[in-house]
């Protein structure tokens, strides 16, 4: 009894305090993707609801949609949306084939050679990109070394002319990209049990079979994300276009650029901006969707 | 179904040493079951993968029905492999598993439908047709991957540890199916595994391999009954090896000598071993050969208690008994049944 008696009284215990949701670690991201990203796009998108006036760079004047009704009513200002959509498609594409190619390269390298093959992958990135585009410059320019050489070889009569075209820029864009593909692709190939390949390669299938019907299916997620990026990059991009593609591009980035920094009309460049922007939201949520709908039966 | 012979198969990896499948030669009879038993590492897998066609090897021939087959494709080889990791298409259901071989030999709808049908019925996986592998348990997945190989009547069946994830009461029952369905449809099968019951309880025909050798072939009651080398021996659950010699008619080892065992090939030095299970003690000299010893230790196991005895020449040999109220400290004398007793070239 005693004993009781001088033991201390049972402490009251400090209420637990709950603990906070780890969603709030997010915070400090989302502070900075508001001011950095949301705010001057949002202001650019409400920019683009007042009168054109070359100079106004504040949000004074009523609001109207006269700015977008101007851009769609001249076939000058829309084709550059429609340009900018099929080189970014086509940038896209071809971008994808030759990223998945290097991505089975690398997959089925030798350990000891695969360190290499990665960083000829790379190299595109290790270079400045001014400097890479002058160097396409000299290679593709009408007395450049491709065609010296065809003139050389007598396979032409006169230079091609590649330099300032679409094509030109596509391969400018598709150089740079290549590696992003190749990374995303590898990324799923590598999730991929080696014996899956060879499983489908006993019971009869050829490569391109074990390609089509077991790769392909299942880089789906790596596929996804290496289109995402690259047309993203591929409709954003501006110096290879501006370079490659001369002053007349046709690019929206260069019509954008020249909206805000030569004729001074913000409230114009706005709506480009927002399509653009608007644009390349639906084209990836599009791909993810789709991505998203073929892999939900299997993957976990 | 096919016979296929492997003819002097030697394989070495880049980068080493050591031949991986070191002048393997075989045959696998058409409707036998083979086993290619041994260690991990001692190139089982390797030697599958060239039969597979997976790998080619640096030396050697393959041949099937009497064909050359060794620079055949694995895709035109007809095989049905079942893989360690079972290598299921995971964006497939099981129906599309099991469909894969008979689409990519061009057969059409219906008939593959019924085939897949019936070999989804044999491995008792019909309901779960429309899964995909992820939503199915390890033992389920094991007999989709069973079905995938049989469903396209492989001229050769081919496993590689496929029941080694499995926990032990799985892989008893589908070791059980295994056999059933092997036998039931005549299939001829080569199977990996580096579990001697196992080998023991599917097998036809038994091959223990070391270090990419043939180390014996047999069929189970000879690799069992009568190993001709110490590394089979052990493999094969025996211990207690003793140094021998043997003459023409008698084999003698620590101070005894007994009539020569009949699959005995060697002569002079030799080894002598012991099955632990095949030996009994007793306080008096028995009836027969017997050791006496100084028992050193008695280790209650349930079934069976362990007993070591110390041997005059200071080896020590282990029987495992049903308990014989013997005590450590005390005399034993140990003798043994006649299939207990093994010897071979030292
Ligand atoms: N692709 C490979 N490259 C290099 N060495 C390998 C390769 N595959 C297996 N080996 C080596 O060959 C030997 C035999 O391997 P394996 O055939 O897988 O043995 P097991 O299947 O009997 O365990 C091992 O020493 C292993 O390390
Ligand atoms: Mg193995």
């Amino acid at each position: 009894m005693a004993l009781t008696d001088t033991a201390p009284p049972p402490q009251a215990q400090p209420a637990p305090r709950k603990p906070l949701s780890p969603a709030w670690l997010t915070l400090p991201g989302l502070c900075f993707l508001v001011f950095v990203l949301l705010l001057p796009v949002g202001w650019l998108m409400a920019l683009s609801l007042k009168p054109s006036m070359p100079g106004a760079f504040t949000m004074e004047g009523d609001w109207t949609i006269a700015n977008y009704l101007r851009f769609f009513s001249q076939p000058f200002y829309y084709s550059t949306l429609i340009k900018t959509l099929w080189v970014s498609a086509l940038t896209t594409g071809i971008t994808a084939v030759l990223g998945y190619a290097l991505a089975l390269i690398i997959w089925t390298a030798s350990p000891a050679k695969r360190g290499w093959v990665v960083l000829i992958v790379l190299s595109p990135l290790l270079v400045s990109i001014v400097a890479r585009t002058y160097g396409w410059m000299i290679m593709l320019g009408d007395r450049g070394i491709l065609n010296q050489a065809l003139l050389g070889l007598g396979l032409i009569e006169e230079p091609i002319q590649i330099m300032y075209t679409a094509g030109a820029v596509i391969i400018g864009l598709v150089h740079v990209f290549v590696p992003f593909m190749a990374l995303c692709v590898l990324t799923s190939l590598e999730k991929i049990d080696p014996k899956v390949p060879e499983a489908a390669m006993t019971f009869g299938a050829s490569r391109w079979a074990v390609l089509r019907r077991i790769l392909l299916p299942l880089t789906v997620p790596g596929l996804a994300s290496g289109l995402t990026i690259v047309f993203s990059l591929s409709i954003s991009s501006y110096v290879t276009p501006a370079l490659m593609g001369g002053p007349r591009s046709g690019m929206l980035t260069t019509f954008i650029y020249q909206q805000f920094a030569v004729t001074l009309d913000w409230r114009f460049g706005a709506v480009l901006v927002t399509l653009l922007l608007a644009l390349t939201l639906l084209v990836l949520t599009s791909i993810l969707a789709l991505a998203a709908r073929m892999t939900a039966k299997w993957s976990k | 179904m096919a016979q296929v012979t492997l003819s002097r198969i030697t394989k070495r990896y880049p980068g080493s040493d050591t031949p991986a499948v070191d002048d393997v030669s075989m045959t696998i009879p058409k409707g036998s079951f083979t086993t290619l038993l041994g260690p991990s590492g001692c190139g089982k897998s390797s030697t599958l993968r060239i039969v597979a066609g997976l790998s080619k090897p640096d030396f050697g021939t393959l041949q099937m029905d009497g064909r050359d087959i060794t620079h055949l494709s694995a895709a035109k080889r007809n095989i049905g492999m079942v893989f360690q990791s079972l290598a299921l298409f995971p964006h497939m259901t099981v129906a599309q598993n099991v469909a894969f071989g008979l689409e990519m030999r061009g057969m059409g709808r219906s008939e593959r439908e019924a085939k897949v049908a019936r070999a989804l019925d044999i491995v008792e996986l019909g309901h779960l047709a429309a899964r995909h592998p992820h939503q199915l348990s390890g033992g389920q997945q094991q007999r989709v991957a069973l079905a995938r190989a049989l469903v396209v009547e492989p001229s050769i069946l081919i496993l590689d540890e496929p029941f080694s994830a499995l926990d032990r009461k799985l892989r008893e029952t589908m070791q059980i199916e295994l056999y059933r369905i092997t036998r039931e449809l005549g299939i001829t099968a080569m199977f990996v595994t580096h579990d001697q019951e196992e080998a023991l309880t599917l097998s036809d025909s038994i091959v223990v391999m070391n270090q990419g050798r043939i180390e014996q072939q047999g069929t189970p009651r000879e690799i069992y009954g009568a190993p001709r080398t110490r590394f089979t021996a052990e493999f094969m659950g025996l211990s207690n090896f003793l140094p021998a010699r043997c003459s023409s008619g008698a084999l003698s080892f620590e101070g005894l000598t007994t009539a020569r065992p009949e699959t005995l090939e060697a002569e002079g030095d030799c080894t002598v071993a012991l099955r632990p299970e095949g030996l009994s003690l007793s306080s008096t000299r028995p009836e027969g050969a017997a050791l006496k010893g100084h028992l050193a230790e008695a280790i209650y196991q349930g079934a069976s208690t362990a007993y070591t005895l110390d041997l005059p020449s200071g080896r020590r040999i282990t029987a495992r008994t049903p308990d014989c109220g013997l005590q450590p400290g005390q005399e034993a004398w140990v003798s043994w049944t006649p299939g207990a007793l093994h010897a071979f070239a030292a």
